[in-house]
């Protein structure tokens, strides 16, 4: 009997060993979760604990030089369904049913809506309606705590106030891409914009903000508990914009295009502001911020007038005539011809077994450079190009503008044309030929310019050299952007021999452009273009070349025209081009002469201009905390 | 009435000495632990007494008494009792099999009357109690004999599989593993003891295939990847982890647990109560929660050691592995260790009935205590 105890006891020890093992494996496990793998599970436990709202930063405004608003944020009362807190999918649609009849929703935009939810990321609220009235905002915001997974919103939409006439400079917003979610998460918010076009694209970073966010702390089954304020989730609102443009000369500059194809470009020569930067059609950029129809960005991509095109910095057009003045400079400062040189015009040259027709059939007759630029004889330049070769026609181009990167401050600024006989042999893989030389005499052939080009030209023959770069942005957050520049160095003397010649194109009879500005003692000087777009064939020309008006719109010459004025005190210069417009004279010399008459009678270079207040907090906030 | 042993005072069998003879210290322990649950249920229940703290404490002394009558009853009274209320036990179980209420895709309860009765929970203290008689019986030559088992073993499989069958997986093993314990503690020999340990590894492996029902075997498998399915099976114990874990060294203070606040714990109050206080206590509390568990079971074994009689001994022993079986489990299951089974944390958890059948166990241990020199006359059975 006395053995039984001893085994008990033996075994009874052994198995509380076994449970001292199994204890200490508990411990063991204890330290595994709280200990070493704590970090991970705060981690966890937060995400459980935290939800984060993201409130969108109000969009930085931008204005013109003058504190016109162009690009504003509108109060927008919306209604978003965030389908990640629904428990049961199947809610969703009844959810959404019973908004739509609160909201009272047009079947339209409720399958509108169903279509975003379906298309939407995870973790992603979708918009169900934007712009509602106050009305149907508050009866939403009265019932949304019935529902679960509907957000009323208070919040803030872009709007275009200027609509056409700035659309290819302000351009437009849109919906945040993947990318740019993955850049920046909180730009998942349906309300949150980004800059795709114009301004809006370029200081996209300067304009958003900072997107914050409402941290809220929330049970298990998604009630909010309580709200947490987080100073490093309060939104930022982006800076604002104050533009070099004066939506005054822009608006004339845009009515004057009116339904033509073509461009206007207006500079203060002085400082290079682009005081007007516009293309023609235009569009209203309004319909992109909630995402255009399908059929109305078919007719604008599919229109033959290319109304999406910022045809100002973008379109690339044979400078034509415009060229002329720069090309005397270039031909004086190489030392080829003097001004008062005589030159005779038959009424073609012939060089190199080709013969070179010039626009008067019958000839000019002897010319000296000022009379040549007045009347803009072909010929007499064909020989300023045969004596000084390409290479002295680039130097001065480039110094010119020509063939340069401007940058203005706005996305797809094209660079132009005008090569060098070593780029024609880098890009064309051709020998130069005597016939390049004779084209780009009289801006043709390899030449093509911008709008922005032929201003920026003239601007700078205008102030005697000074090569401004200009820039259409004039201040962010009201800090001025200070665009220096240097001086071109170039004769006075060569230089009063252009202005001359280019006052007689306006002002003296033989000018092709001659016309009465209407402003007692002043007078522009200018230059009319006509860019040839087909060939001419030998035949034709035997036979008798086509009046314009005889061909179909996209087969006619593009009329140009450059000016400067006043002509005393150059302040201003413009450059018009109106596509397939015909002879310069004709199409581009009023609309040109009109705005830069509107610009010598306003003269904004003598007025100050705008600067907002600095406005740090979130207009959105501020609101906010005042609010309903 | 000559029952006494030889030597022993009569005074000795009056109440007073009686009390004096219960293990006092172990009672205290488990004061601590029972105050320790209260505070805990007062924090889950945001600071307010009301509705489970104030239960909770007044449960404790109540069922302390009915421990401390169980304590001092005599221990041949238990004795005696053993069998028939074994064999009531079984009949209700078959009962339950037979007519039992269904709640919560189970059938566990049975309706007599105005009782309703949960004969599972008694059968972990009555099939306890029926090995200790059974051992007690056993003449001491006989014990290596395999023969000799089988009965305990049957005692124990029976009531087992049909508490499975309810279906009720934790009690089931709970009973399995008591009775295990107990043949062991007996002295069955290691010979059988291996064989036992590959036979239940080998059934395991057969009942997992073909006896267990699906949502059983879910929970296997959810316990083997909780990740698998994170708002469903696996919801439980990885909002459980996640509530331990952030927990930390220290614990995130008394009612400041967030996970356990926010309702992301499940069942704070009953089953998951531990892993509440792991995440306010941390692991320090958990140590102290633990020790404190040690320190009843290290009270059992001696009492089991220090006995006199086979009845007494086999009695602790297997009420300690009750209590051990309830804290590991509970334990494991909270940390991931173990599928999600219907098992609480004894003395913290809060729920009347688990508390007085562990209470009226331990009374049983406190009886052997107090009778533990009183040697037991297997004849007195047979009179």
């Amino acid at each position: 009997m006395s053995d039984i105890p001893e085994e008990f006891e033996r075994r009874a020890f052994l198995l509380a060993g076994v449970g001292g093992l199994a204890f200490t494996a508990l411990i063991g496990r204890m330290a595994q979760l709280q200990i070493f793998e704590n970090k991970e599970y705060r981690l966890e436990a937060a995400s459980n604990q935290f939800n984060y709202s993201i409130i969108p930063a109000s969009r930085g405004p931008i204005y013109d030089r003058f504190g016109i608003p162009l690009a504003v944020n509108r109060r927008d009362f919306r209604v978003l369904i965030a389908t990640d807190e629904f428990p049961d999918k199947n809610l969703i649609d009844s959810t959404l049913n019973n908004v739509a009849t609160i909201i009272q929703l047009d079947e339209n935009k409720l399958n509108q809506a169903r279509q975003g939810i379906k298309e939407a990321k995870r973790h992603t609220s979708t918009q169900i309606a934007g712009n509602l009235s106050w009305e149907a905002y508050s009866r939403i915001s009265l019932y949304s705590a019935n529902f679960i997974g509907v957000h009323p919103e208070m919040g803030e939409s872009r709007n275009y106030p200027m609509g056409e006439a700035f659309a290819h400079i302000i351009g437009y917003v849109a919906k945040a891409n993947d990318k740019e979610i993955e850049k920046d998460p909180k730009a998942k918010h349906p309300a949150i914009r980004v800059g795709r076009q114009g301004i809006e694209k370029t200081l996209e970073d300067i304009l958003k903000g900072v997107h914050g966010a409402q941290k809220s702390e929330v049970d298990a089954h998604g009630k909010v508990v309580r709200e947490i304020y987080d100073p490093n989730l309060v939104p930022k609102a982006g800076a604002s914009v104050v533009l070099t443009i004066d939506a005054e000369l822009q608006q004339v500059a845009h009515d004057q295009l009116g339904e033509e194809s073509g461009a206007i470009v207006l500079i203060d020569v002085n400082n290079g502001d682009i005081l007007a930067l516009a293309s023609s059609p235009s569009f209203d950029n309004n319909k992109f911020i909630d995402g255009i129809s399908s059929a109305d960005y078919k007719a604008l991509n599919e229109n033959e007038r290319h109304p999406l095109y910022h045809k100002a910095i973008r379109g690339a057009y044979p400078s034509g005539s415009t060229i002329k003045p720069m090309m005397a400079l270039a031909a004086l400062e190489s030392g080829v011809i003097k001004a008062e040189d005589h030159i005779n015009c038959p009424g073609f040259i012939e060089i190199g077994g080709n013969r070179y027709h010039c626009t008067a059939r019958r000839g000019h007759g002897s010319l000296n450079m000022v009379n040549a630029i007045k009347t803009s004889c072909d010929v007499y330049f064909y020989e300023l190009g045969r004596r000084m070769g390409p290479e002295n026609m680039v130097k001065t181009a480039r110094r010119f503008g020509l063939g340069q990167d401007h940058d203005i401050g706005l996305p797809g600024v094209a660079k132009g044309t005008f090569p060098s006989p070593e780029d024609k042999m880098r890009i064309y893989k051709k020998k130069w030929e005597i016939y390049d030389t004779i084209n780009m005499s009289i801006g043709q052939g390899l030449v093509t310019v911008t709008p922005l080009q032929l201003a920026i030209m003239v601007s700078r023959i205008a102030s005697n050299g000074k090569a401004i770069e200009p820039n259409i942005i004039k201040s962010i957050d009201g800090v001025e952007q200070k665009r220096p520049f240097e001086n071109i160095p170039i004769s006075q003397e060569h230089l009063d021999i252009v202005h001359r010649g280019m006052y007689g194109v306006t002002n003296e009879a033989g000018g092709t452009a001659v016309a009465n500005l209407g402003i007692e003692g002043v007078k522009i000087a200018g230059k009319t273009g006509t860019a040839q777009v087909r060939r001419i064939s030998m035949a034709e020309r035997a036979t008798g070349v086509k009046s314009n008006a005889s061909l179909e719109w996209r087969l006619r010459d593009h009329s140009l025209f450059i000016c400067y004025g006043p002509f005393d005190n150059p302040k201003y210069a413009c450059a018009t081009i109106i596509e397939h417009g015909g002879f310069g004279a004709s199409a581009a010399a009023p609309r040109g002469r009109e705005v830069i008459k509107a610009a010598i009678l306003k003269d904004p270079a003598t007025l100050p201009f705008f600067v907002p207040h600095n406005k740090k907090t979130n207009a959105a906030t501020d609101d906010g905390e005042g609010g309903i | 009435m000559d029952l006494l042993p030889f030597g022993s005072d009569l005074s000795e069998n009056n109440i007073f000495s009686k009390l004096r003879r219960v293990e006092w210290g172990m009672w205290f322990v488990l004061l601590v632990l029972a105050t320790y649950g209260t505070i805990l249920l007062y924090g889950a229940a945001g600071g307010s007494w009301q509705p489970w703290a104030l239960d909770h404490i007044v449960r404790f002394f109540l069922f302390s008494a009915i421990m401390f009558t169980v304590a001092v009853i005599d221990i041949r009274v238990w004795y005696q009792l053993a069998y028939p209320a074994y064999i009531i036990v079984f009949v209700l179980l078959v009962g339950v099999e037979l007519a039992g209420d269904i709640s919560k895709g189970a059938q566990r309860w049975l309706q007599l009357g105005p009782l309703r009765l949960q004969p599972s929970e008694f059968m972990k203290i009555t099939a306890v109690v029926a090995l200790a008689r059974y051992y007690q019986d056993l003449n001491v030559k006989n014990i290596e004999k395999i023969k000799h088992h089988i009965i305990p073993i049957l005692m124990v499989i029976a009531p087992a599989g049909l508490i499975m069958k309810q279906p009720d997986l934790g009690t089931g093993i709970t009973v399995i593993l008591v009775g295990g314990v107990m043949v062991v503690l007996a002295g069955i020999s290691w010979r059988w003891i291996t064989g036992a340990i590959v036979g239940a590894v080998g059934l395991f492996v057969f009942a997992y295939n073909f006896l267990l029902h699906d949502f059983q075997r879910k929970r296997v498998e959810t316990f083997l990847n909780p990740e698998l399915d994170k708002l469903g099976q696996g919801y439980q114990i990885t909002q459980s982890k996640i509530a331990i874990g952030s927990g930390g060294f220290w614990g995130s203070g008394f009612m400041h647990g967030t996970q356990s606040r926010l309702d992301f714990l499940p069942e704070r109050h009953t089953d998951f109560v531990f892993a509440m206080l792991l995440e306010e206590f941390g692991f320090v509390g958990g140590i102290l929660a633990l020790v404190l568990y040690a320190a009843v079971m290290a009270y059992g074994i001696y009492i089991a050691t220090s006995s006199r009689n086979i009845f007494g001994k086999m009695v602790s022993g297997g009420v300690t592995m009750l209590l051990f079986i309830y804290v590991s489990i509970n334990a494991a299951m909270i940390m991931g260790l173990m599928p999600v089974v219907g098992m609480p944390m004894p003395f913290i958890s809060y729920g009347g009935s688990v508390m007085l059948s562990v209470m009226f166990a331990l009374g049983l241990v406190q009886n052997a205590k107090v009778y533990r020199d009183k040697i037991i006359n297997s004849g007195f059975a047979k009179k």
